[in-house]
């Protein structure tokens, strides 16, 4: 997990405010039935997401390249939090992220840096 | 590159360990327990500790249990072999009774097992080196620096940066490192205290104003009757402090009061909560006091 490389779904439509947030807009989750039923009840079949500061910037950050590792190094060092404090936060985030389908991760070749836990 | 060791503090145990080693696990109570710290990549430190003569009667005898343990979960690769007294210094030899291995397998790893006759108690850590490669100079090291009682009978508490010490007869109910929070909420009877540390406060303060962190922080509790705040006239390791008091209704009919007191340090964009109930002003600010920041 640590050294794969997160990317935005292509299909997400990021907006920049001038808040200096991001505004993510994407086409909700779900089956045939789901979307038979949004049809018939007239649910909007996209949803978004307005991102703070520190989630903003953590998404520009995510250019397929940087790794989880390396994203929770920035966070560390931009907000004065310990490793693990911003690891615990990154790795919520993109959870968040992940269920709703807006972020993809990417293995990387390097099977050196696997960014295993023992425990 | 010299290397800068920070202390880490649990359940009573100490040591100090190299500064990037965060605390990833940790289970159990001040007589029983288990933690471990790793290096953002492997587990480098675990340490347990249970009353002595539960299942082993001293040392030596834990250290064969141990020995069979690890020969069970490792198999016939594994090799142990013990390390002379000499290993530890004189200072602290005189102190404990204590044990050194060390062991091979695909990783490695030093090991000591120690007793404590204060907290009649057997303890034992080990410092895991992934590669194989043993540094025994850094295990002497840290091991030198174990502390597992104080004089005083105050605790210390040190994880992720935060150190705060606390008086010996509160125990830990419950401690978690949420995004953005690192929180202790500890226990003696039916009294507690809670000592916070929350992260880029300047988000927070974003949607409330600092002035009035208190009264949200007291919401949280859920128990909590009209608060007073007293937000001038206190210093904190040269920070305003604001100090805040109400009453908590708890278990029904009963009522206590709580004393707490609220910092920021700016330059580590940091709030700090310290807060008790049934307890003094002065006991808070005690334990206040001690809470490390910029």
């Amino acid at each position: 997990m640590l050294a794969s490389a997160p990317h935005v779904n292509p299909s997400v439509r990021l907006t920049e405010l001038d808040t200096g947030g991001i505004r993510m807009v994407y086409e909700k989750a779900g089956g045939f039935l789901i979307r038979a039923l949004r049809r018939l009840f007239a649910i909007p079949r996209t949803a978004e997401l307005l991102l703070d500061d520190i989630g903003s910037r953590v998404v520009r950050h995510m250019d397929g390249k940087r790794t989880v590792q390396d994203l929770i190094r920035f966070v560390a060092g931009e907000y004065h939090l310990s490793r693990k404090e911003a690891e615990v936060a990154l790795l919520a985030y993109l959870e968040r992220l992940g269920r709703r389908n807006l972020v993809g991760f990417e293995m990387t070749a390097d099977k050196d840096e696997t960014g295993r836990y023992d425990e | 590159m010299a290397l800068t060791l920070a202390r880490f503090g649990w359940q009573g145990i100490e040591f100090s360990v190299p500064s990037d080693w965060e605390l990833n696990a940790y289970r159990g109570v001040y007589q029983d327990g288990f933690a471990s710290l790793d290096d953002g990549i492997h587990t480098r430190l675990r340490i347990r500790w249970e009353p002595e003569k539960r299942r082993a009667a001293d040392v030596a005898a834990a250290r064969d249990l141990y020995a069979r343990a690890l020969q069970k979960r490792l198999g016939r690769k594994m090799s142990l072999e013990s390390i002379g007294p000499e290993f530890l210094p004189k200072r602290f030899r005189d102190g404990h009774e204590a044990t050194v291995f060390l062991w091979q397998a695909r990783e490695a790893a030093i090991g000591m097992i120690w007793r404590c006759p204060e907290r009649r108690m057997l303890g034992l850590a080990e410092i895991i080196f992934p590669g194989g490669d043993t540094d025994r100079t850094l295990s002497r090291r840290i091991f030198s620096t174990l502390a597992d009682h104080r004089a005083d009978g105050r605790q210390l508490w040190a994880a992720y940066g935060f150190q705060f010490e606390i008086p010996g007869r509160y125990r830990l109910q419950h401690a978690e490192l949420v995004p953005g929070r690192l929180r202790f909420h500890f226990q003696t009877g039916r009294d507690w205290l809670r000592v916070e540390r929350w992260s880029a406060t300047s988000q927070w303060t974003k949607e409330t104003p600092l002035d009035s962190m208190p009264e949200e922080w007291i919401k949280t509790l859920r128990t909590a009757l009209p608060v007073t705040l007293e937000k001038a006239g206190r210093t904190l390791r040269a920070h305003a402090a604001i100090r805040f008091t109400c009453g908590t209704r708890e278990y029904l009919l009963r009522k206590s009061h709580l004393n707490g007191l609220m910092w920021a340090c700016a330059a580590e964009d940091r709030l700090y909560v310290a807060a008790a109930n049934n307890t003094t002003e002065k006991e808070v600010e005690a334990v206040a006091r001690t809470m490390v920041c910029a």
